[in-house]
Order: C-alpha cells, then sequence, then structure tokens
C-alpha cells in the first residue's frame, strides 16, 4: 500500500475505513504550534474515529501544507491522492523525562 | 471599457502603493492611535454588522488586548454588586451586563466578518473586475497584494497571533509582564470605566463614582492575577491582516478605476493605526501597532541578539527566522541545558535551538555519539545516544537525526532505545522499519 510523507505527516493507504468513524469538522488534519498546518483538499471525505484521521478520496485530492486558514502553500509540497482510502499518521517522539510518547509539531 | 494595460506611471504607482502599506507597520512610525478615525471605523463596521456602537478600549499590544478582555469581565462582574440602588443597577445591567456580561464569549467577528466581506470585500471586489482586465488585475494582486500580503500577513499577522494564542491558552495566567498588566489596567481605567460611567452617569452620583473606582481596581487586580486568562480570538476585519487585500484595492482607487465608498471607509479603519482587535458584543479591543519589528532577509521576525517585534507597554517576542522562540534562546544562549532541549516537544523549536547553538555546541550539549547511520531516499539518518547516563532519568537519551527533504533543515528527534537508524525513523511513525516505505516525501 502506498506511502507519503509532508513533513511530520505520514499518509498511509488502507483497504477499508474502520468502523465507527465520524464525518470530521475540519479538513485541517494536523495542526503545528506555529502558523502552518496539513489539510485535506479536493473530492474526498475527511473522517475521524478516536483523534484519528483518515481520507475516503472519491476520484482526487491532495493534502496540502498551508499557512494557517490560508490557501497559500507554506514549507512541504501538496502530496496527490488517488481514489481510495488512507489513514493519516502524525510523527511521534519519545519524552524521557516523562517517559512518554508525544506527537512532533511543526 | 475594461482597462486593459497599465501605463508606466500607474506601474511605479502600484510599487508606490505597495511600499506605502508595508512601510505603514514596519517603519513603526505609526503606534499612535488615531482614536477619532478608529471610533468612526469601529463603530461602522459595528452597525454594518448589526451591532450596538461598541465602547472600544485602546491597548498597546494584542496581549494587552487579551487582558483587557479579562478585565472587563471582571469589571462586569462586579459593577452591579457595587452599585446599590436599583435604578443604578437595571441601568448597570442594561448597558453593560446585558451586552456584556452573558455574551463577553459571544464574539460578533463572524458577523463583522460578513457584514465587511459582503460590503465591502465582495462589492469592491467586483468594481474592479468590471473595470480591469483579468491581465491587469492579476499583475497588480502579484506585485501589491500578495507581495504585502506575504511581508505583513505572513511574517507578522500570524506570527504574532499564533504566539499569543498559544501563549495565552497555554495559560499565561501572572506569568505575563507586569508592565503589560499596568498599562492594560491603565487603558481599561481610562476608557472602560469613563465609558461606563458615562452611559450611566445620570443615575449614578459622583461620590458613588468615586468610592466604586478603588474597590473595582483592587477586586479585577486580584481576580485577574490569581486566575488564568482565556483566550479570545482577534477579528477576521479590522488590522493589519487586511494589508494585503487593501493595498490591491487601494491602488485602483489611487488610479481613480473605482472609488468605493465603504471600501474608503474601511480604509480609514485600518489608517487609524490599528494593528489588530477583539470584537465582542458591546466592546471593542484595540490594540497599537509595534513599536520594533526586526525581519530576516527573506521577511521573516528574526532578530539574534533581541525581541524580534515590541510593543509599547513592554509586550515583545522572540524570533529565529519566522519560529517564536523562548527569550533565553536569543539573549542567553549559553544558559540552555540539556534538559531545555529534551524537553522541548517542539521539533521545529529544536531545529531553532540547534541553529542558534549551532550543530556542534548542540551535539555537545547533548553529548551525542553515532550509534548508527543509514541513507533513506538518498538523505542521511543518523541515530545518536547521549555518551552518559542522564543524571535525572538514570539512562541514555536518543535521538535519530533526520535532514527534511523540501527544506534541508536537520531535527533531531528523540526516540526510545533503538540501536538502528532506520527503526528509530520508522518508530516515529508507529511502524517497523520493514513498513516504511515511502513513494514520495514532501
Amino acid at each position: 500500500m502506498k506511502q507519503f510523507r509532508q513533513g511530520d505527516v505520514l499518509i498511509r493507504q488502507i483497504n477499508n475505513i474502520p468502523n465507527g468513524v465520524k464525518k470530521s469538522k475540519t479538513a485541517v488534519v494536523a495542526e503545528g504550534e506555529g502558523h502552518h498546518e496539513h489539510k485535506a483538499i479536493g473530492d474526498l471525505e475527511v473522517l475521524e474515529l478516536n483523534d484519528k484521521f483518515y481520507l475516503a478520496v472519491n476520484t482526487d485530492g491532495k493534502l496540502v501544507h498551508v499557512h494557517t486558514g490560508t490557501e497559500t502553500l507554506a514549507e512541504h509540497l501538496p502530496i496527490e491522492l488517488e481514489q481510495g482510502f488512507y489513514e493519516i499518521i502524525h510523527q511521534r517522539q519519545y519524552n524521557p523525562y516523562e517517559k512518554a510518547i508525544e506527537r512532533v509539531r511543526d | 471599457m475594461k482597462l486593459e494595460k497599465l501605463t508606466s506611471q500607474q506601474e511605479a504607482k502600484m510599487l508606490d502603493v505597495r511600499d506605502f502599506w508595508l512601510n505603514y507597520i514596519f517603519s513603526c512610525k505609526n503606534t499612535e492611535i488615531d482614536k477619532d478615525a478608529a471610533k468612526i471605523g469601529i463603530d461602522w463596521m459595528y452597525e454594518l454588522a448589526g451591532h450596538q456602537k461598541p465602547v472600544i478600549i485602546y491597548v498597546d499590544s494584542p496581549m494587552g488586548c487579551q487582558y483587557a478582555v479579562s478585565y472587563v469581565k471582571e469589571i462586569v462582574k462586579i459593577l452591579p454588586n457595587i452599585f446599590t440602588e436599583d435604578s443604578v443597577g437595571a441601568s448597570v445591567r442594561a448597558s453593560v451586563g446585558a451586552s456584556v456580561s452573558a455574551s463577553v464569549r459571544a464574539s460578533v467577528r463572524a458577523s463583522v466578518s460578513a457584514s465587511v466581506g459582503a460590503s465591502v470585500m465582495d462589492s469592491v471586489g467586483d468594481s474592479v473586475w468590471a473595470s480591469v482586465m483579468d491581465s491587469v488585475g492579476a499583475s497588480v494582486r502579484a506585485s501589491v497584494g500578495a507581495s504585502v500580503m506575504d511581508s505583513v500577513g505572513d511574517s507578522v499577522w500570524a506570527s504574532v497571533r499564533a504566539s499569543v494564542w498559544a501563549s495565552v491558552w497555554a495559560s499565561v495566567g501572572a506569568s505575563v509582564m507586569d508592565s503589560v498588566g499596568d498599562s492594560v489596567w491603565a487603558s481599561v481605567w481610562a476608557s472602560v470605566w469613563a465609558s461606563v460611567r458615562a452611559s450611566v452617569r445620570a443615575s449614578v452620583r459622583a461620590s458613588v463614582s468615586a468610592s466604586v473606582r478603588a474597590s473595582v481596581m483592587d477586586s479585577v487586580m486580584d481576580s485577574v492575577g490569581d486566575s488564568e486568562l482565556e483566550f479570545n480570538s482577534f477579528g477576521y476585519y479590522g488590522g493589519i491582516s487586511d494589508y494585503g487585500w487593501v493595498s490591491f484595492y487601494d491602488f485602483f482607487t489611487q488610479i481613480g478605476v473605482i472609488n468605493h465608498d465603504k471600501f474608503n471607509q474601511f480604509k480609514n479603519v485600518l489608517l487609524s493605526g490599528i494593528y489588530d482587535t477583539i470584537q465582542l458584543n458591546g466592546f471593542c479591543f484595540v490594540s497599537a501597532m509595534p513599536t520594533f519589528i526586526s525581519r530576516d532577509n527573506r521577511g521573516r521576525l528574526h532578530n539574534s541578539d533581541t525581541s524580534a517585534i515590541k510593543f509599547k507597554d513592554g509586550y515583545e517576542l522572540y524570533y529565529h527566522h519566522g519560529v517564536n522562540v523562548p527569550a533565553q534562546w536569543i539573549c542567553f544562549p549559553e544558559t540552555v541545558t540539556k534538559e531545555d532541549i529534551v524537553k522541548e516537544t517542539n521539533a521545529e523549536k529544536r531545529r531553532c535551538l540547534m541553529e542558534i547553538l549551532g550543530e556542534t555546541k548542540y551535539a555537545e550539549l547533548l553529548d551525542l555519539v553515532k550509534l548508527d547511520e543509514t541513507v533513506y531516499n538518498g538523505r542521511d539518518v543518523i541515530l545518536f545516544k547521549t555518551k552518559e547516563k542522564d543524571s535525572l532519568i538514570d539512562d541514555f537519551i536518543y535521538f535519530v537525526k533526520v535532514i527534511c527533504p523540501s527544506t534541508n533543515r536537520k531535527y533531531y528527534i528523540c526516540v526510545p532505545q533503538h540501536s538502528d537508524a532506520l527503526t528509530a525513523l520508522a518508530w516515529t511513525f508507529d511502524m517497523g522499519k520493514n513498513e516504511y516505505q515511502l513513494l514520495i516525501e514532501t
């Protein structure tokens, strides 16, 4: 299955969307602490389950890295997505002092 | 007839208009708000949105706006209890409480935004496009609007807004400088109290007014000082974030293609010196422009010696090439410790720290030794381990160093114990080494 990476976000093609997903209220699948965000656009549905995003791309879609609240492209180039299902995986890191796994935000 | 081509004079004018708007903020000379003009403009925006004219509170920074909202909320809570006369209490509640207390969170920015959008942006756009060929519009947009938007919008507005959001949301509370609080207090005192008092002047005796002043001041000081601030969003329209599109239409105004009343009025709002606003029902909080801005050669907020943006009340922010970083990293980098690095969970900020300290110093500070090295998709992936056990956790700390394919920036990401660089990298996406097979990386 195809995998793409856009900065701290990895998009992996999957066979099926898990049961129980709900339509997301936002197309933003990852927000940085700065002023950039990763956003899914095109003929697709953004779905959510347990704080994890899934994409159901109907004909074609795109993951874009934009300045928050705008359509202006930021640092990472867009990734074209063909029809299919995808899961969004956020990059993580280890905090040895807290012995915790935390999400990487850029 | 549509404008098909710009004359050389118009092209020169285009650059003048661009520079005017850029200089309006970056010169840092427009730090005094023209309050008469601002009031006319803000009243007009509120009325456009079908709201009552607000009480306007002027402060010196966007953080000051946040404090001011908090102070006002406290004042509103306290006022009805202080005035004992029924008629006064009713009057206060009617004029302040009803409009603010219950709905102080109900920002009117959405309706103001919709009204400004519908009444100004859309119609001024129609006026221009009716008179100008697409190619001319595109050329002006590229030379003026986009350029101003890129320089102002991205480098200042979004950064500062994001920073203020982050810092307030993350519970600034009492931790932000006293000077800001003092300044906001002075502003609130001067404008809110004066306005509230004016609105109930007929009912409130001068003696009551005088005796309440000290109580309100102390109560608000105490209650805000002890609590965390709640973040209130800044308005969509009416601040420096509008410079991009306004500069675009300003050019067509100046060369006589359009003369749009509402646009002209909106432009005057910005030219009153407003940096940003928080638009609430009954109150509008207005921040003045920064007094100092420093940028790098790509126009991003940056200063390697001191803060990159400062406001009159002392509120200042530190940036490393557009990324907001702690003051310590810029002013006292020699005091940064290994723990500071590891505890910083934002990878982008940690990357900045590496650039500030230099890669060698950064690795030295972490006392790293190379464990494994590989090449993935043409870029080095290196696994490091601290030479000694960290004294706080009595264990080694591991980092995988990766290079971003889009920016070529280097990042050190902390990982659990690994012996293989690619396995460590795959772990950061919750995958095994063999699962991690990227088709495209940007």
